[in-house]
């Protein structure tokens, strides 16, 4: 079964350790500005969100893309680049609803994750696992017990509260 | 490449700006941050000059392996003639400034002379540009920081700055960046305000490579698990450093109301878990941090609602509360936003004016020196705000405190009134009462900074661990479990200064190292993490040397610019004439021993290398390669 | 079953044991007491007890 790499926003600690890594294991030299994944801060109003490609299965860069150079890799479950083919017309970072797709200059190239061909790095660094790759069938297995937990604790709360 | 950082200096009188690379000699000696800045002060200032004077020289940089793989290699350093002090001025804050500078292309830059109006410095993709800043002039800590990203079209563009402490040249102004990380010791941020430097803005799309780069990303991992899985990482991670405080609290560790207790009895209104019932809202991290052991804070309801920040710290839950006698987190809060935002140093605050405090309960002073203001105790929490605001706009009574330990005494002119005050080399202290604690005394007696702890401070001293296991961590023995004696410290101080020294240099934070835990990387770990990301080879006993030699130029400078000797290697007058009057039995009635704290200072020169003077042997300095500087070597 | 609860005498440095929802702690060696806090099945010192 494929995995999906998750991303939980309340746990992120904006320390963008993920940036640094991605970007050291891509480019071999950490520089954030060429990471796949970036953390969006708006530190007054604690807003934190990691932005990282999503493998859309219906992706939108994927329809406009005009030499089919971007494709779905089911073996992985990722949307992939095939470099030959890519003319790095931009548009696939002008359609993407994420702006996940960043242009590296130096290279010349669009670049966007790839989930480090089903070993993500980020994952590995991330202290929190605000970033997680799990099997798809248990995607939302730790946030559902997450909340199980929390949902038992408050009726618990509530139960001795009015005595029953 | 790491080694390809470069160094800029830019005299601020004539406006011109040069960029050098940084010699590998300089880096094999010194690697870079703190230890690359005190060369750097070493050979740039006129020697005797005074502090607020174009001649002072300021300098900012990340350190060795800033913004590269290894975990929390964020920290950003400072430095100058301390206002304060007179001797050694630096300062290491955290967040996210020197990565983006050292992805701009640069670790180091040093600022000469004075600009004749309000400036600020760019920094962008190798480029430098000094720009106007008298329209920033007179914006608080916070505002300077959006205003300048707001200028210059960037969000990402992340900038360190000083606010109107700085400007109106208070001798603790600190440097500052993002909501509340803060370069706060010794008083660099008042000389920056006195060169009329108002801001750094930085932003580079420059990466780091790695030398061995597979290697680095595999040993990243492995340093990152080893950090943490230890119990204080995730005590850290969950309390921030306010675990520390049921600790030491519960012993009778600290200091209330200046120096009357070392023990807050009803202290549930000032623990950390009343702070995570009412006010924490999250948890956030420095530049590549897995530890995150920074709270975020809001105030719902109540006059003060929707006020917010990051913080706070256990320095802050003592300085701007149980030191001035304040127990209610919402004054704490409010006096942390404020420090924020005016931009000084809490702890040197906090110690002056519970001086003041202390000094008016004597009637040493009354409202005729305090301009009216009733400096009782029981008041302190309500004067709080007014008298922060006092001490960063210098008005009234706020200006006496605003000069500092030794000219407020010179100014108030009662001799009577330096016996309360607790400060070494005309630093203050902060939360601690290190009568009972010899390890954690001679560390602030001998730090480079003045009473500062940061320069050697091992907590480790405090959790009683066995004698083998001191003895392996420390480089030998004798060791003793028991943080009151005296023996062992003297090597704990010294292995510790010079661990501190390095971690100073190479950028990474002491949280990370055998501050809190035995088991954090030491020299060996920085030995594989350096030679992976620069390929620079050092054996771990070549670091040692490292730090040696920079915490001995540090002492050097002091020597040089203040003459501080082993007669200001001394904790405060009150340690030895004073017991401790409360708390748990083991630190109850103790007094520091003056014969052995002075048979303590001798091993701890010893060990150094120094005279009985404490003044580095021309042997020692020789083997340090020390002996020919200032060098000039860039 | 959750790892037994063992904290350290701040004073006299013994180990002691924690039983589960202890709120009180003395130290059997030398008299000192604690008020212990819970977070999840772990035991940390939160303060002195009032004398």
């Amino acid at each position: 079964m494929p995995k999906i790499l998750t991303v939980d926003i309340g746990k992120c600690t904006g320390c963008r350790l993920c940036e640094v890594v991605c970007s050291a294991k891509h480019e071999r030299a950490s520089n954030p500005a060429k990471a796949r994944i970036h953390i969006i801060k708006l530190e007054d109003d604690r807003i934190l969100v990691p932005v990282v490609c999503n493998h859309c299965e219906e992706a939108p860069c994927i329809v406009v893309c005009p030499t089919h150079a971007r494709f779905r890799d089911e073996r992985i479950g990722r949307v992939a680049v095939n470099y030959d083919r890519c003319i790095g017309c931009k548009v696939c970072m002008t359609v993407c609803p994420f702006g996940a797709i960043a242009f590296d200059w130096e290279a010349k190239r669009i670049i966007s994750c790839n989930l480090c061909d089903g070993d993500p790095t980020c994952v590995k660094f991330c202290a929190t696992q605000a970033l997680q790759y799990v099997e798809a069938a248990a995607a939302n297995q730790r946030r559902q017990r997450e909340i199980a937990i929390r949902l038992h604790k408050s009726l618990q709360e509530f139960a001795l509260s009015i005595n029953w | 490449m790491p080694l390809t950082r470069k160094i800029v200096f830019v005299d601020l009188s004539s406006g011109k700006i040069r960029k050098e690379r940084i010699p590998e000699k300089l880096r094999r000696l010194y690697l870079g941050g703190r230890g690359l800045d005190i060369y750097l002060l070493h050979n740039y200032i006129k020697p005797g000059c005074d502090p607020l004077s174009p001649d002072n020289v300021v300098t900012v940089s990340g350190g060795l392996l800033c913004g590269s793989v290894v975990p929390a290699a964020g920290r950003c350093h400072s430095g100058a003639k301390s206002p304060l002090t007179n001797g050694v001025g630096s300062t290491n804050m955290g967040g996210f400034f020197s990565p983006e500078l050292t992805f701009a292309g640069f670790h180091h830059i040093v600022f000469t002379g004075k600009s004749d109006k309000p400036v600020y410095l760019w920094v962008h993709n190798g480029e430098i540009e000094i720009r106007d800043a008298r329209h920033l002039w007179g914006k608080d800590c916070f505002e300077t920081q959006r205003l300048i990203r707001e200028e210059l079209g960037d969000e990402e563009i992340q900038v360190m700055c000083v606010g109107p402490a700085a400007e109106n040249l208070v001798r603790f102004a600190n440097v500052r960046t993002g909501l509340k990380n803060t370069g706060g010791r010794s008083g660099v941020g008042c000389v920056w305000g006195s060169k009329n430097l108002k801001a750094i803005a930085a932003r580079g799309t420059m990466g780091v490579s790695n030398r061995y780069p597979q290697e680095a990303l595999e040993y990243a991992q492995k340093w990152q698990k080893q950090v943490v899985n230890t119990k204080v990482a995730e005590a850290l991670g969950y309390d921030g450093t306010m675990f520390i405080w049921n600790v030491t609290n519960t012993v009778g560790l600290l200091r209330y109301r200046n120096f009357a207790f070392n023990q807050l009895e009803d202290w549930e209104s000032l623990a950390v878990e009343k702070f995570h019932e009412k006010y924490h809202v999250g948890v956030v991290g420095c530049f590549g941090c897995p530890v995150h052991c920074r709270h975020q804070w809001r105030i719902k309801e109540g006059p003060l609602a929707g006020l917010y920040g990051e913080g706070p710290e256990y320095n802050t839950q003592m300085c701007m509360g149980g030191i001035l006698g304040i127990t209610d987190w919402e004054t704490v809060l409010h006096g942390s936003h404020l420090v924020d935002k005016y931009g000084f140093d809490m702890a040197e605050f906090s110690n002056i004016a519970a001086w003041a405090f202390e000094l008016f309960e004597k009637g040493i002073i009354n409202e005729s020196e305090t301009g009216g203001l009733k400096l009782e105790w029981a008041n302190a929490g309500k004067l709080l705000p007014k008298l922060l605001e006092m001490v960063a706009y210098r008005k009234g009574f706020g200006d006496l405190l605003a000069e500092g330990p030794y000219r407020a005494l010179k100014r108030l002119g009662k001799p009577e009134a330096e016996y309360y005050l607790l400060h070494i080399k005309g630093l203050g202290n902060m939360l601690s009462d290190e009568r009972a604690t010899p390890a954690l005394a001679l560390g602030i007696a001998t730090s480079t900074r003045g009473c500062d702890h940061l320069r050697s401070r091992p907590a480790i001293d405090l959790y009683h661990l066995p004698e083998k296991i001191l003895e392996e961590v420390f480089d030998g023995g004798p060791m003793d479990s028991n943080f009151t004696s005296y023996v062992g410290k003297a090597r704990e101080i010294w292995v510790m200064e010079r661990i501190y020294a390095l971690v100073d240099s190479i950028g990474t934070c002491k949280f990370h190292s055998i501050f809190f835990s035995p088991h954090m990387p030491k020299f060996e770990e920085y030995a594989k993490m350096i030679r992976y990301i620069t390929g620079m080879e050092f054996t771990p006993q070549e670091l040692r040397e490292v730090g040696e030699r920079i915490y001995t130029l540090e002492r050097m400078f002091n020597h040089r610019e203040a003459s501080y000797s082993r007669k200001d290697d001394y904790v405060p007058e009150r340690y030895f004439a004073e017991a401790v009057p409360g708390g748990f039995p083991i630190v109850k009635g103790v007094r520091m021993d003056r014969e052995k704290f002075d048979q303590m200072l001798d091993e701890y020169y010893a060990f150094h290398g120094w005279d009985k003077d404490g003044t580095p042997t021309d042997e020692t300095l020789k083997k340090l390669g020390l002996d020919k500087e200032p060098s000039h070597i860039v | 079953m959750p790892e037994e609860q063992k904290l350290r005498c701040l004073n006299c440095y013994i180990r002691i044991t924690v039983p589960p929802k202890t709120q009180k702690l003395t130290c059997p060696k030398c008299g000192v007491e604690y008020v212990i806090a819970w977070r999840g099945s772990q035991a940390k010192i939160a303060g002195p007890a009032k004398k």
